[in-house]
């Protein structure tokens, strides 16, 4: 185990030891100060992990320091507004994932379950409701959600309002089913509706100026994550721990934030080192012998990485310890994209905030029917060249697994297998780990008997 | 206890044939005003092969519904399904995707209750307009779609006397009884049920209940699209009282008749100058404004629509049933309860598998709530 897992490891315990708001908050006040971060996020195996650890504690110190309003936001949300009004985002969804990763799942689950939140619904929002009934999570002075993706968050944020007396200061954006002018102009005014009321109740004006700096920042992020996305079509050897499915928090969350420009672009700047390396190892360099190691990374050799199968991850991962990634690893396939690395909205338009964030909503592939999302898998299995997909069936999300089928007869047209792989993101007890590696042994004996 | 009924209208099914819907929030005005029945597709038969599209945890009336498609898909001209949850977003893409003959129509329902609200809606009803013509429809002009609100006026106005006898002399009319004339409104010619329950609603009042002591324990029973016959057939037979109800196939379906007036000034702001397009704005207002489903965004105004019934009709316990993984439905039980708890008035939660209930196990635990109640 190195420093940095060490001193994860130390700081979960400590969080499970001593459950409470205001332990989280201390801990997070510690790790967040300059000279420990700094020195914290050298420990980390890539600049990639550092840079994404930075900027989630200090989003999440930010949102617990109460110094600023607060708002619980659903996933898919245009986090630009909230950075605009002055507004900590917090993504309850987000970091009841933390919570399967931290250990405390079985917890907040138990807690859910007492109040009547059935087994049978998403781990990620009663893993959250625990949490807040728990008091684990900073009091929201907002609640935000849309109908993007999921019909849980809209509960379980009402829930959440109910909880903290703030019932007028919630707020469900309706996204129109379909993408059109007219959506586009209803979705809108939406926006510029609930941004007034939110302002007013602020004591405050929505400054334009600041706003459109907003945007642009948005639109800087855009473009590094473009890049970084574009990179990866060749992209088979990662730095060590690089996990596209942790970067959810500052994809959304942080969008028009200078940080999450800052985080793509340090990606950018490391993938393109070792995109580098790869050429070098396949071109036969003799500096990049098979074997040695690359910043903690074991170099392959090039014909490993010539037969390197190349895999798209659809929907999320279990975020508590598991081996679906070490089996990958060892048979020498590699995750090259995930459906939630996509970027899928256009530039924005700092001239017209509302309408740019409007489109950016409504872009969204899993917003409306199944082809929209059909239709970005397609466009991302055939840029990427994947020699197949897996699709994380996580318990009781109706929204994703609802359309496996059709995914999966979708990329079986273009002679794609797609493995659909049923367990649980948060909570261990709810997937069998034996049936996961049986099921996935399967699907790698499948795909490389097909090459 | 329950009453047959055994005067079967006539068929009459029009020339133009039926359009399925599965979704209260969906105007059956409109698709009569364009020529065709509308027909509550109400899952029927057993899943079987549309198992193979779902999984395993997802809910089983949309399954069965799928089911019901997969058979008869002939039956119908088209199908429009509204955006009412996750499940029923995945219906109409598997619907699309494996029935792809059987014209299918999403109509987007909003959330939110207000003008944007309408204006979404009222947008989303004319897309509905033109895919019914698309499929073989009339185009309608006002007085078709006057006519249309007129009949649908008629019908949720006799469900109202129905569900309003039913309260006050349940035995008159049986739990299951009920229920199936419900379901009956909702799947047969408009014109012709019209006529039928006019003619049940005429007819001497038949009080079948042994005792003619007042009701007592009256419940309330809350939940989603449940007809189960067996389920309604125990509470005929443990002579269990509804005394409010707040389902998918009751009270959501024909309450609401004439506009709220605290709607007035948001159709008035809505800006529609057109005689037609006002009356779509009306269809739009009522059907937002009516007794909501849980997919809606307030749910503090669903708590206190249940609150004051529960008040007004001296409600003594809840039943709330719910489809099995229902989100919508179930993500409500715990605000509920709360509030239930608040109030003092104890609920029993029962999950339904659609087409599959556990009859016996329902009847051991609501007999025991009856008697704690």
């Amino acid at each position: 185990m190195g420093i940095a897992d060490k001193i994860k490891e130390g700081l979960k315990t400590n969080i499970r030891n001593n459950l409470d708001k205001e332990n989280i908050k201390k801990i997070l006040n510690v790790i967040s100060a300059g000279p420990v971060l700094s020195a914290c996020g050298a420990t980390f195996a890539s600049k990639s992990d550092k840079y994404l650890n930075i900027y989630s504690i200090k989003s999440l110190q930010r949102a617990y320091s109460r110094k600023y309003p607060v708002a619980y936001g659903s996933l898919f949300l245009p986090y630009e507004l909230f950075h605009a009004l002055g507004i900590s985002p917090f993504l309850p969804e987000v970091i009841g994932g933390f919570t399967g990763g931290m250990g405390l799942a079985d917890r907040t689950l138990k807690e859910a379950a007492s109040r009547w939140y059935t087994p049978d619904l998403c781990t990620f929002h009663r893993s959250a409701s625990g949490a807040v009934e728990m008091g684990l999570f900073p009091e929201p002075d907002f609640i935000i959600c849309a109908n993007v993706a999921c019909d849980a968050a809209q509960k379980t944020f009402y829930i959440d309002a109910k909880k903290f007396g703030i019932e007028d200061k919630y707020y469900l954006i309706d996204v129109p089913y379909k993408n059109s002018p007219k959506a586009v102009s209803l979705l809108a005014m939406q926006l510029e509706s609930i941004s007034s009321d939110i302002a007013a109740k602020l004591g405050k004006k929505l400054d334009p100026d600041y706003f459109a700096a907003i945007i642009n920042c948005s639109n800087e992020f855009r473009d590094w994550a473009i890049k970084v996305n574009d990179l990866r079509k060749e992209l088979l050897f990662y730095p060590k721990n690089f996990n596209g499915l942790n970067f959810i928090l500052p994809f959304h969350g942080l969008a028009g934030t200078k940080e999450a420009a800052n985080l793509y672009k340090n990606i950018y700047l490391e993938l393109k080192e070792f995109l580098e390396v790869q050429n070098g190892i396949i071109s036969g360099n003799k500096k990049y012998k098979a074997g040695n190691v690359y910043k903690g990374k074991t170099i392959p050799s090039a014909q490993k990485l010539k037969d390197t199968r190349k895999i798209l991850w659809m929907h999320l991962k279990p975020y508590y310890k598991n081996n679906l990634f070490t089996m990958l690893e060892e048979n020498n396939y590699t995750v090259v994209f995930e459906e939630i690395s996509n970027v899928y909205w256009p530039r924005l338009d700092p001239e017209k905030p509302f309408e740019a964030l409007a489109i950016k909503m409504l872009s969204n592939p899993l917003n409306g029917s199944i082809e929209n999302r059909v239709n970005a898998i397609l466009k991302i299995a055939a840029e990427y060249g994947i020699d197949g997909a897996i699709l994380f069936a996580h318990w009781g999300c109706r929204h994703s697994n609802g359309g496996a089928r059709i995914l999966k007869d979708s990329l079986k047209n273009i002679d794609i297998p797609l493995l659909i792989l049923d367990g649980d993101c948060l909570n261990k007890n709810n997937s069998s780990e034996g049936q996961l590696s049986t099921r996935l042994q399967g699907f790698i004996e499948i795909v490389d008997c097909r090459v | 206890m329950e009453q047959a009924i055994d005067d079967k209208p006539a068929s009459g099914i029009t020339i133009k044939g039926k359009i399925g819907w599965l979704c209260t929030y969906t105007p059956e005005e409109i698709i009569i005003a364009s020529g065709f029945q509308p027909s509550r597709i109400t899952g029927n038969l057993k899943a079987f092969r549309s198992e193979g599209y779902f999984p395993i945890n997802f809910c089983p009336f949309i399954k069965s519904s799928m089911e019901d498609l997969l058979a008869a898909a002939s039956d119908f001209k088209g199908v429009i399904f509204t955006n009412s949850c996750d499940g029923m977003r995945r219906f109409y893409d598997n619907c699309r995707a494996y029935i792809p003959d059987l014209p299918a129509f999403m109509l987007d329902v909003p959330h939110n209750k207000n003008s944007i609200a309408i204006e979404h809606f009222v947008s989303s009803l004319k897309e509905m307009l033109i895919f019914l013509e698309e499929t073989g429809g009339n185009k309608p002009g006002i007085a078709e779609l006057e006519d249309a609100i007129r009949i649908c006026s008629e019908k949720r106005m006799l469900l109202k006397k129905l569900s309003n006898r039913f309260r006050d002399n349940q035995a008159s009319v049986g739990v299951r009884n009920y229920y199936n004339i419900l379901e009956r409104s909702m799947t047969e010619d408009t014109s012709a049920f019209i006529k039928y329950l006019r003619g049940y609603l005429d007819g001497p009042v038949q009080d079948l209940k042994s005792s003619k002591e007042p009701a007592l324990n009256g419940v309330m029973v809350i939940g989603n699209y449940i007809n189960e016959d067996r389920l309604w057939s125990i509470f005929d037979e443990l002579e269990c009282t509804i005394a409010a109800e707040d389902m998918c196939n009751s009270s959501r379906y024909f309450e609401n008749i004439t506009l709220p007036s605290s709607t007035a000034g948001i159709i008035e702001r809505s800006g529609e100058k057109d005689s037609f397009s006002v009356l779509l704005t009306d269809i739009a207002v009522r059907q937002l404004y009516k007794p909501q489903c849980m997919r809606m965004a307030d749910l503090g105004a669903k708590i206190s629509e249940i609150a004051k019934n529960i008040e007004k009709h001296g409600i003594k316990g809840v039943v709330f049933l719910s489809q099995k993984f229902c989100d919508n439905t179930l993500l409500f039980y715990p605000l509920l309860r709360e509030k239930l708890a608040a109030m003092n008035v104890p609920s029993l939660f029962i999950e339904i598998e659609h087409n599959n209930i556990s009859a016996g196990q329902i009847k051991t635990r609501l007999q025991a709530f009856l008697e704690i109640i």
